[in-house]
């Protein structure tokens, strides 16, 4: 199946859920909106208040606001963050267009409607609030326009849309993937835009039916459209591994299917690895007859927090990860005590299971062109103290722990930091733009061209193992454990820069690559068979 | 008993509060029109709406067929008494038969009883049900705006109306048309009428009486003939010279 047809079939689901999150985010936002510039009518010191309020949350970047909403509301992730933060979003015209209209009625008219004998709450509701509608509705239109455009960041906390496209052609540097997504998310924004155009004029121009028809035609399209998202998942989700799917699930044998009949949410981070891990996961789950939702292209943080309040059931972590991220440590451990002891912080603080490794390391490396590193007799990091370089590495990176240690190990203050999407550090240490960058060891461009691993003789890197974590919730599932344990000690160091060179250099997408991975960790799994009793 | 009464009526506005009307004493019969006469800003409008109590009064009282306005609740007291506001005001969002039912759809008229009136004071006002029921303001020339305007106080029969400038700034074709058919009105409906003009001839026309308005104060109120024989001042002479030249520029004009 070509990487186009597979987003084709993607498409009614993720539209339908794009559509259904923006719609109740615009909604919700209408309703709290007119409330509040009800409340504030005729209190102009309040109207400014509440405007500036509204104004200074519209500041904050939607990805902040977004990854905000997670522990507000309590390590929620998919829905409901992207709800809230998009509700917050779509505030600031609303609010506006609704105060300034309410604020802009001809005094005349009031002054008719009061002489004639309306009471003040008539007033409102029978004059001011019906003149002020038009701008009403252009506030509402902006704001829809905007809201179907944020949206598309709310893949970042796990919600279905049609951002999961953009996130995952930028990362696969799948362009045309990402064009699919930013080009239904275009025409969805102008398809609403306009229709709500012809209602706001029919409004302006007083034509009361075709006012009145346009908006019911709108309402029903609408509808029609987020019922794709409402409808039972097997059948409009299917997802990209449905051909693995056992034909009648229920109708075999449970040793065959152990799975039968469960459905499990599986995340993944944001880069090419572990998109692939993810599908591989799910490849996993669904060839033991369960059903998987999945959840790609999350903030690591953000997926961590999922998977202990169980709104994610499984994915990969890295032990390094877990040993400076979670448990703040800083000194240098050896690969066994780093899985052994984060395995058990894991278990104890979050009650969440490291099923085990899977085989393989994606350590950080610093990474120099060949010949100048060896014209200028760079052979280890410690040989790069002093020096103006720059380095480039993705932004997580120098944002964490390890980092400040290997700089402060090595003193490498002078160096100045790039961050930029990992993607991109390869083209930019070729072409010249940065002296050193820090990779990752299974990237599938590190036997890419004339390329120079600096020695870590100190080890301020930890080691980082790829490691299976599962939920509270689902480590209880005993079923689950022993599938997943299938996957365990399955992938070594040059399978997995294999699969990862699949998308970064032969432009595969993650799900053929995943597809290949897998199929390899069964193969593996076969010739051993007999070894287990 | 007087329809209207004002006893040392006085209004200030704004803020600083600035005195804008001037112990009003003035009094009108059941079924009388009574001209408001006056320069701009000498108070005219500010005085109607001291009758309905749009603006409260700072001394004084008003009565009207006999009751205190302070002791009528304000939208009962405006409920009863019809309003013509300067520049016709009309609700652009409502048709024109919505514009007319505004006081019956606050008093809670039924349907039928709103629409058959609607009718009805569409003739009284001269425009053809059939044709402008369904039409919005925005699509009305000046002087059908105006009609409207009329129609919408008097479809619940008050029994003193208040008229801002009923007539301004119509070409005088449709202004004469329209003043001869408020007359008929009035006559046929027999309400009392404050009619505000800053139009001397149009004063002289219509009015039973006129009063007179120079700064906040009344300075004279009499029956037309009163006021051209003995003008009160020299300010009110120089006023009645306008028609009466204007007479005998016609004069001229067609003897010649
Ligand atoms: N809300 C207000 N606050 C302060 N001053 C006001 C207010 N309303 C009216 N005035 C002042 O009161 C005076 C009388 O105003 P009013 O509207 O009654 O005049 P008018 O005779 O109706 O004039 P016009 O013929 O131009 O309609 C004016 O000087 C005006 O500036
Ligand atoms: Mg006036």
């Amino acid at each position: 199946m070509t990487e186009l047809s597979q987003n084709w079939r993607d498409l009614p689901n993720l539209l339908s859920w794009h559509l259904l999150l923006s719609l109740c985010a615009v909604v919700t936002a209408s309703i709290v909106a007119l409330s509040i510039a009800l409340l504030v009518d005729r209190r102009p010191r309040w109207k400014h208040l509440s405007l500036a309020v509204v104004g200074v949350m519209q500041t904050i970047p939607g990805l902040a606001l977004l990854a905000l909403m997670v522990p507000l509301l309590g390590g929620s992730i998919g829905f409901a963050p992207a709800f809230a933060a998009l509700t917050v979003y779509a505030l600031l015209p609303l609010l506006q267009n609704t105060v300034t209209g309410l604020s802009g009625t001809d005094p005349r008219l009031v002054e008719a409607a009061r002489g004639l004998g309306m009471g003040e709450r008539q007033i409102l509701f029978q004059v001011r609030f019906p003149l002020a509608f038009p701008v009403i509705l252009a506030g509402l239109r902006t704001s829809t326009v905007w809201t179907v455009g944020t949206t598309t960041l709310a893949t970042a906390v796990g919600a279905s849309g049609l951002g999961t496209y953009i996130f995952t052609g930028l990362q696969t540097r799948n362009h045309a993937t990402t064009l699919f997504g930013c080009f239904f998310a275009a025409m969805l924004a102008i398809v609403l835009d306009q229709a709500l155009q012809v209602v706001e004029n029919a409004v302006r121009s007083r034509r009361r039916a075709v006012a009145g028809a346009a908006g019911t035609v709108l309402v029903l399209a609408l509808l029609a459209t987020t019922a794709g998202a409402l409808w039972p998942r097997s059948v409009a989700g299917g997802g990209a591994r449905a051909e693995t799917m056992p034909a009648e699930a229920e109708a075999v044998e449970e040793t065959a299917f152990p799975l039968a009949g469960q459905h499990f949410t599986v995340g993944s981070k944001w880069f090419v690895e572990n998109l692939i891990l993810g599908e591989v996961v799910g490849m996993q789950l669904e060839a033991s007859g369960a059903t998987v939702e999945d959840r790609p292209s999350m903030g690591s943080t953000i997926l961590f927090d999922a998977l202990r309040q169980n709104a994610v059931d499984c994915y990969v972590d890295y032990s390094g990860t877990v040993w400076a991220t979670l448990m703040k440590r800083d000194e240098p451990a050896s690969r066994m005590r780093t899985r052994v002891e984060s395995a058990s912080f894991l278990l104890e603080e979050h009650a969440v299971l490291s099923v085990g490794a899977l085989g393989f390391q994606n350590n950080y490396a610093v990474a120099m062109r060949g010949e100048q590193a060896r014209s200028l007799g760079i052979r280890t990091i410690a040989d790069l103290s002093g020096r103006d370089f720059d380095i480039a590495g993705d932004p997580e990176v120098f944002g964490r722990p390890e980092w400040e240690r290997v700089r402060d190990i090595y003193g490498l203050q002078s160096l100045s930091t790039r961050p930029m999407q990992a993607i991109y550090t390869w083209d930019a240490l070729h072409e010249g733009q940065v002296d050193a960058i820090i990779a990752y060891t299974t990237d599938g461009r590190m036997a890419e061209g004339d390329l120079v691993i600096l020695d870590d003789n100190r080890q301020a890197f930890p080691p980082y193992d790829a490691i299976l974590l599962v939920s509270p919730e689902a480590s209880q599932n005993r079923a689950l454990v022993e599938v997943l344990l299938g996957l365990v000690n399955r992938i070594d160091d040059r399978t997995m820069r294999a699969a990862n060179r699949l998308v970064e250099i032969d432009r595969e997408s993650p799900q053929r690559a995943a597809r290949w991975l897998w199929e390899r960790t069964r193969l593996e799994a076969a010739e051993e068979e007999p070894a287990v009793p | 008993m007087s329809s209207l009464r004002l006893d040392r009526a006085s209004v200030s506005l704004g803020d600083p509060p600035v005195a804008v009307l001037h112990d009003i004493d003035l009094a009108a019969e059941s079924g009388e029109i009574l001209a408001l006469l006056g320069a701009s800003g000498s108070g005219k409008t500010t005085l109607l709406r001291s009758i309905n109590r749009l603006v409260p009064l700072t001394t004084g009282r008003i009565e009207v067929a006999g009751r205190n306005t302070a002791e009528i609740e304000p939208v009962a007291l405006r409920l009863s008494i019809g309003y013509v506001l300067q520049g016709a005001a009309l609700f652009p969002h409502w048709t024109v038969a919505e514009n007319i039912g505004t006081v019956p759809r606050l008093l809670g008229w039924a349907e039928e009883r709103t629409s058959g009136r609607i009718d009805e004071v569409l003739d009284l006002v001269r425009l053809d049900p059939a044709e402008f029921r369904d039409r919005f303001p925005g699509s009305l020339s000046g002087g059908q705006q105006q009609r409207v305007g009329v129609a919408r106080a008097l479809i619940a029969k008050p029994s003193l109306v208040l008229m801002d400038e009923p007539f301004g700034a119509l070409d005088p074709l449709t202004r004469e048309g329209l003043q001869a058919d408020f007359l008929a009105l009035q006559q046929e409906l027999g309400f009392t009428a404050v009619v505000v003009t800053h139009d001397i001839s149009e004063a002289l026309l219509l009015a039973d009486r006129i009063a007179i308005l120079s700064h906040g104060r009344l300075v004279q109120i009499g029956t037309p003939a009163e006021i051209s024989k003995t003008p009160a001042n020299a300010e009110i002479e120089e006023l009645l010279t306008t028609p009466r030249r204007q007479a005998e520029t016609w004069r001229e004009l067609l003897g010649s």
